[in-house]
């Protein structure tokens, strides 16, 4: 009996260090420290907050998910994961196959007005309850674009 | 309508707690449209809703209680007004943004002079257009920074005006999608962004004090900003920027002061627009870590006038590159090292920035640790002497001012008070400068862990060298709080450079502890507690006035008329200083070190270059300090000095300590030695001399008295042998020997 407990948390150690070993993770935030790779704001609101790691390993942090589309956009680096929190449980998500919502009374702190959710019904259940329209990354990465034109206002 | 308004407008509605047939609300729903409601004093429970125009006022401060649900009040009707009130105790979620006062689609919100507390957001407008905002409080919950609200926040609001209002631990005050905001006069501290600007165009930034906070001002996305006369203090986090610009056009900075932030502004992507202009004026910015932090792509920011004075580095870009497509034509820099021979006050060769470091730093960001440490000075001198790289050129002003340019930062005040035309300073600052930079001393919530309980400074096995020779060697000392402590010695005993390492300015072995701050460790903390007197000013060209006003300038106060009254200034306002006599100078050196009035005082040789009578009046100032409940610490080779002022004296000799006495006991026990002058009718002068020798004292003439040396405790008795031979002393001097 003890043995067997034994050997199910070597092989659990096991399974552990070879799935860290396979991939990039999320990358730690360090919140009220670290800015945002875009905007030079520190990130404070983990709902919002995003990153990405590269190829290479070089991760970059966000305070808005708009800012990191904004930003891959600029830089076209080469990235392995676009990293989201889902905006009710804040555990981070893979952009890739995460729901967004895009809402005006959505408050990020760029204003994207933008929140990431891991299943495409919790998705249409807050943009019915706070208006918005439910997107896919692709659509995202197309569509997203500063919210207020300041510049061509007067 | 006409009838109905006037009605409205006679409509007084009194409204007191505790009324059991009406609620504040039902009040509310009441009234009508227009009519002014006057609510008493006490406790009213909420969530309360203003759906028509009313005019809420406050008796005695009555409180609206939210009783944490939800948003406390919410308006929702033009031509509101609120004023006088206690709001407090919203709900806690951020997810529904709970705010202590909600004006929401409501043009034309008057909110004055309320005091929000307990509340997860402030002031919160959402399509309010026109909006004043006066002289409100508001203090944030007492949660992580990630789990507050904004202290204020504007959402598709313009045209408001913010005026006199004081926030502390907010998140953030939020001017969003916001054009033609003034903000004037307000005080925001502790929180994240001071004021945070997005997508705003057109807005006034005038007279605001902004400390303490992660960024001042940061400004995103906006064009036509004018910030004038606002004060940056203490911006000290990782990103803490004073005033910091992203992507906008169209700016004007001027006449601010920028003090002791991490870096002072920052500029990413501004100007946006080439050609749109950015430009700042006569800011004064001093004692930052940068002057200005500037992303390698910014080009085109024109700087004129301004004070750059000793950050520690003046300007820097974030990444590789220069600063060289800016304008930095005609500032004062601090660390220019040229001349003006044909004195037209224009530097005879360009200012150029340039660090070593900085370029090495770039290459290998690892290299970010050595920040600041002995390494990084060591690895600069040895650049700048064996030139094995060559330093890259930052910024080039090719007419650097030789003095300060004529107009003043426009004081947060509104105080216009200008310093004109400043001399150069740089080795006064070098000297005493850190002595002003204190903020007024906070009680540190762990004094009482860190020292020994009753002393104010506290030094332990300090050591010093230069080169071969120990200038101090293992010293101990306990100051207490309100004592006058000598530090007694010959010169070169190492007094001097005991002070110099209590005030930071020389890197030493050994703990000092200033209020239980280490020097070392949080030396900014510790030297607000301390005002400098050194033994010699040098002021250069400035004239009284100027010198007074540019160290206010620096500290954020105002230079206090009835303090240079009673120092015995007011006249000598427009002398320059160097034509003053030592008193007043010394004088002045104390005025200066008492701005800002620190606890702690210290005066190396505070009358080493003063007249007998100055030195008397001096002295006299001193006490009347003490018995304020000054403590002093001070250097003295002056018997005088140290009987009339010190409580205990410390016996310096080759840089330690040999014996802690009380000044009574000093003359007997060094064995002390004083050279008297005494002045004596000349026809007398050979008579004198001849009585003296005849008791045993050898005498030096010159000319219009005798000059001789006696134990320091028997100064009086020649005098006494001459009476009884019938001279009369007319006057006595008197100096220790060494």
């Amino acid at each position: 009996m003890r043995w067997s407990v034994r050997l199910l948390v070597l092989l659990w150690l096991g399974v552990a260090a070879c799935t860290r070993a396979s991939g990039p993770r999320p990358p730690d935030i360090a919140y009220g420290k670290d800015p945002c790779a875009e905007c030079g704001m520190i990130i404070s609101d983990p709902r919002f907050a995003a990153a990405y790691v590269t190829r290479d390993g070089q991760a970059r942090l966000f305070d808005d998910i708009g800012d990191m589309v904004v930003y891959h956009r600029k830089h076209s680096e080469d990235v392995a994961v676009f990293y989201v929190h889902d905006y009710e449980t804040r555990a981070w998500i893979d952009a890739t196959h995460a729901f967004f919502v895009s809402s005006p009374r959505v408050h990020s702190p760029m204003g994207y007005g933008l929140a990431a959710f891991s299943d495409r019904s919790r998705a249409e259940a807050f943009a019915r309850e706070h208006g918005g329209e439910v997107k896919d990354w692709a659509r995202l990465l197309q569509e997203t674009q500063p919210p207020h034109g300041a510049h061509s206002h007067p | 309508m006409m009838l109905r308004l006037a009605l409205a407008l006679w409509t007084l509605i009194v409204v007191v707690p505790g009324d059991p047939d009406r609620t504040l609300q039902e009040a509310i729903a009441a009234a009508p449209p227009g009519a002014t409601l006057e609510v008493h004093g006490g406790v009213y429970h909420g969530p309360f809703l203003i759906d028509k125009p009313l005019t809420l006022i406050g008796v005695n401060r009555p409180v609206l209680d939210g009783q944490g649900q939800g948003t406390v009040l919410r308006i929702r009707a033009p031509h509101v007004t609120v004023r006088g009130f206690v709001i407090r105790n919203s709900g806690r979620s951020l997810e529904h943004e709970d705010a202590g006062i909600l004006a929401e689609g409501a043009a034309g919100v008057t909110l004055e002079d309320n005091h929000l507390e307990d509340v997860l957001f402030g002031i919160y407008l959402k399509d309010a257009p026109g909006a004043h905002i006066r002289n409100n409080r508001v203090i944030g919950l007492d949660v992580p920074e990630a789990e507050r609200g904004d202290a204020i926040r504007l959402w598709y609001s313009p045209d408001a005006r913010i005026e006199g209002n004081r926030t502390r631990r907010g998140r953030d005050v939020i001017i969003w999608f916001s054009d033609r905001s003034l903000l004037r006069g307000n005080q925001f501290e502790g929180g994240r962004y001071g004021i945070h600007y997005m997508y705003c165009n057109g807005s006034q930034v005038e007279g605001n004090v902004l400390r303490g906070n992660f960024v001042g001002v940061f400004v995103m996305y906006s064009r036509g900003l004018a910030l004038r006369g606002n004060r940056f203090l203490h911006q000290r986090g990782p990103s803490g920027y004073g005033l910091a610009f992203k992507d906008s056009d169209d700016v004007r900075v001027e006449g601010n002061l920028f003090l002791d932030n991490t870096a002072a502004i920052f500029l990413d992507n501004t100007p946006r627009e080439e050609g749109s202009p950015v430009r700042f004026e006569r800011n004064l910015i001093a004692y930052n870590g940068i002057g200005v932090l500037a992303l390698p792509m910014v080009r085109g920011v024109t700087f004129r006038e301004n004070v750059f004075w000793e950050n520690e580095q003046q300007a820097a870009t974030q990444g590789e590159g220069s600063l060289m497509a800016s304008d930095w034509r005609g500032n004062f820099w601090s660390d220019y090292a040229g001349f003006d021979a044909d004195g037209d006050g224009i530097g005879d060769v360009p200012y150029r920035s340039r660090r070593v470091f900085e370029s090495l730093m770039d290459q290998a960001p690892p290299l970010r640790l050595f920040w600041g440490t002995p390494a990084m000075q060591a690895l600069e001198s040895a650049a700048i002497l064996v030139p094995f790289f060559e330093p890259q050129i930052r910024l080039e002003d090719p007419a650097p001012r030789i003095r300060p340019p004529a107009q003043a930062p426009v004081k947060a005040t509104g105080d216009a008070g200008g310093w004109i035309g400043l001399g150069l300073g740089g080795i006064l600052l070098a000297a005493i400068g850190w002595g002003w930079l204190r903020r007024p001393p906070r009680p540190s919530r762990d004094v009482g862990e860190r020292t020994t309980p009753e002393a104010i400074l506290e030094v332990r096995g300090l050591r010093k060298r230069f080169g071969e020779t120990w200038a101090v060697r293992g010293l101990d000392l306990i100051v207490r709080p309100g004592e006058a402590v000598a530090l007694w010695g010959p010169n070169g005993a190492g007094k001097t450079t005991v002070l110099r390492c209590i005030l930071g300015l020389l890197d030493c072995e050994g703990t000092i502890r200033v209020a239980g701050r280490d020097v070392r460790k949080e030396g900014r903390a510790a030297r607000q507690w301390i005002g400098y007197v050194p033994q010699e000013l040098a002021f250069y060209n400035w004239t009284v006035a100027e010198t007074l006003q540019f160290f206010a300038a620096l500290r954020g106060v105002r230079v206090d008329p009835t303090k240079v009254e009673a120092l015995g200034l007011t006249p000598y306002q427009d002398h320059p200083v160097r034509t003053l006599s030592g008193g007043l100078k010394q004088r002045l050196a104390l005025a200066l070190a008492l701005m800002g009035d620190p606890p702690i005082l210290l005066l190396d040789e505070p009358t080493a270059n003063l007249d007998l009578t100055a030195r008397t009046e001096w002295l006299s100032r001193l006490r009347e300090l003490k018995a304020r409940g000054k403590t002093l610490l001070f250097s003295s080779h002056r018997l005088e000095e140290v009987q009339g002022l010190a409580d205990r004296v410390v016996v310096m000799q080759d840089g330690q300590v040999v014996a802690e006495i009380s000044p009574e006991a000093l003359g007997e026990a060094a064995g002390l030695r004083a050279r008297l002058r005494l002045s004596l009718p000349p026809m007398e002068l050979e008579r004198a001399r001849q009585v003296l020798e005849a008791s045993g004292y050898r005498t030096a003439s010159n000319g219009h008295g005798l000059i001789l040396t006696v134990p320091a405790d028997r100064k009086l008795v020649p005098v006494h042998r001459l009476w009884e031979a019938g001279i009369s002393v007319q006057d006595m001097e008197w100096e220790l020997e060494e």
